[in-house]
């Protein structure tokens, strides 16, 4: 047998899988040539070199560098944490506000004269103001433009429901001249038609309430009343900008 | 402290309750237990790199890497198992994206044939090179890694096909290919 067929099978040998006549074959060819003997040895020694290598010396400071990499690692996933923190606070924070400020707006304090809001109305007053214009200041309710008595026909925009459709009731607020009422969760009111192709003010809701300002307790045959938007030089019909 | 760590920078398997000891202080967040833990293996590590890459610079280079993603993955290391075992398989998966990240970082290196390897056949062998560094050194790299992850860091044969995204035959022919390459490089160096 050829020495480098036999060597060729040390691995095999050595790891049992020459069983039979070949492996016998090989033992007799290793009993009679020291070279392959030889072979046989380094093949037997290799897996133990391997499993106990010498291991030369890292550079210097190596652990000392890794260690403070770790460090900057740890830091900068503890400071993504605190803004992930904060950020999930102020974003809880800012719900709880915007709740609590819808629910202020739809229950007055007690002791004021009862305005009908609607009761998905934000604030009646814009905050800002239109381009070019300062934001505005709260004017007296008779110096605005189309105040309209809460218990009259109010012209609605097109896009509005028809009579007949299911309209949630204003929520009756309280004026400091009368008793609070009793505050109805939600009614059902008919809302009346928009006049179809005009340009109609949004109506709004005087604040502070006027003394001719009576509430619209009754559900019946009071339409809901939308908060206008600052008044402007034209009327414009365009989307509420407070209004959800 | 450092009387045990020094203790770890032998075979493998050698101060493993120290080893695990550490991890777990690490992934407490203790930076202390986490240095320790590197002094203790940074031996090993660093060589098995190096006889990987066989290129000094890389080598440390992956040595910082297979530490750098331990302390990422220490909390997921369960106290009641063994560290060792899963500290090498670890590094193993290490090594193996790395090697993958450099050689397609250096286009036209095959890991396949190991004569356009420069990790292959780096002529410069590192300092103190053993008979059998040198052997090693002559191997294709995708023998290289599988005989390293089996015979030194003592990973099973299903593990090593896992890492190497091979199967446990191919691993098998490789291991077998690899130690009759080393069997004759040796016995041709030590006639």
């Amino acid at each position: 047998m050829e020495c480098d067929l036999v060597q060729s099978l040390l691995p095999a040998l050595l790891d049992g899988e020459l069983d039979g006549p070949a492996g016998r074959l090989v033992q007799a060819h290793l009993a009679a040539c020291p070279t392959c003997r030889r072979a046989h040895a380094i093949a037997g020694a290799i897996p133990r070199l391997l499993a106990n290598p010498a291991n030369p010396d890292p550079p210097a400071s190596f652990a000392s560098d890794v260690a403070r990499k770790a460090r900057r690692i740890h830091r900068r996933s503890s400071g993504r944490n605190a803004i992930l923190a904060v950020a999930v606070a102020v974003l809880a924070g800012g719900a709880g506000a915007a709740w609590a400020a819808v629910w202020t707006e739809r229950v007055p304090p007690t002791g004021s004269s009862p305005v009908a809001v609607a009761p998905d109305s934000p604030p009646v007053w814009p905050t800002t103001a239109p381009p070019g214009r300062a934001a505005p200041a709260m004017p007296p309710a008779s110096s605005r433009s189309t105040p309209q008595p809460p218990a009259a026909p109010a012209p609605v925009p097109a896009s509005t429901p028809t009579p007949g459709d299911l309209t949630p009731a204003p929520a009756p607020t309280c004026g400091s001249s009368k008793a609070c009422p009793a505050l109805s969760p939600i009614a059902v009111v008919p809302v009346s038609p928009a006049p179809t192709g005009s340009v109609a003010p949004v109506p709004i809701t005087p604040w502070p309430p006027s003394p001719s300002d009576t509430p619209t307790p009754s559900p019946s045959d009071t339409p809901a009343p939308t908060p206008e938007p600052f008044p402007t030089d034209s009327p414009s019909v365009g989307p509420d900008p407070i209004t959800p | 402290m450092d009387d045990h760590l020094r203790i770890l920078g032998g075979k493998p398997g050698q101060g493993e309750s120290a080893g695990r000891d550490l991890a777990v202080r690490a992934a407490t967040g203790d930076a202390d237990a986490f240095e320790s833990l590197v002094r203790a293996y940074e031996r090993r590590v660093y060589g098995f790199a190096l006889r990987y890459l066989r290129d000094p610079h890389e080598a440390a280079d992956l040595a910082q890497e297979i530490f750098l993603r331990l302390y990422r993955k220490l909390d997921r290391f369960d106290p009641a198992r063994q560290f060792e075992p899963w500290f090498w398989k670890l590094a193993a998966r290490v090594s193996a994206d790395y090697l993958v990240r450099l050689t397609a970082a250096r286009r036209g290196v095959s890991l396949e044939d190991g004569r356009e390897d420069r990790y292959a056949t780096n002529d410069a062998a590192p300092t103190g090179e053993t008979a059998l560094g040198s052997a090693l050194s002559r191997l294709p790299v995708s023998y290289r890694l599988p005989l390293l992850l089996h015979y030194e860091l003592g990973l099973t044969l299903h593990e090593v096909a896992e890492i190497t995204e091979s199967t446990v035959s191919a691993v098998k022919s490789r291991l077998h290919r690899a130690r009759l390459d080393l069997q004759r490089e040796l016995h041709r160096e030590l006639l």
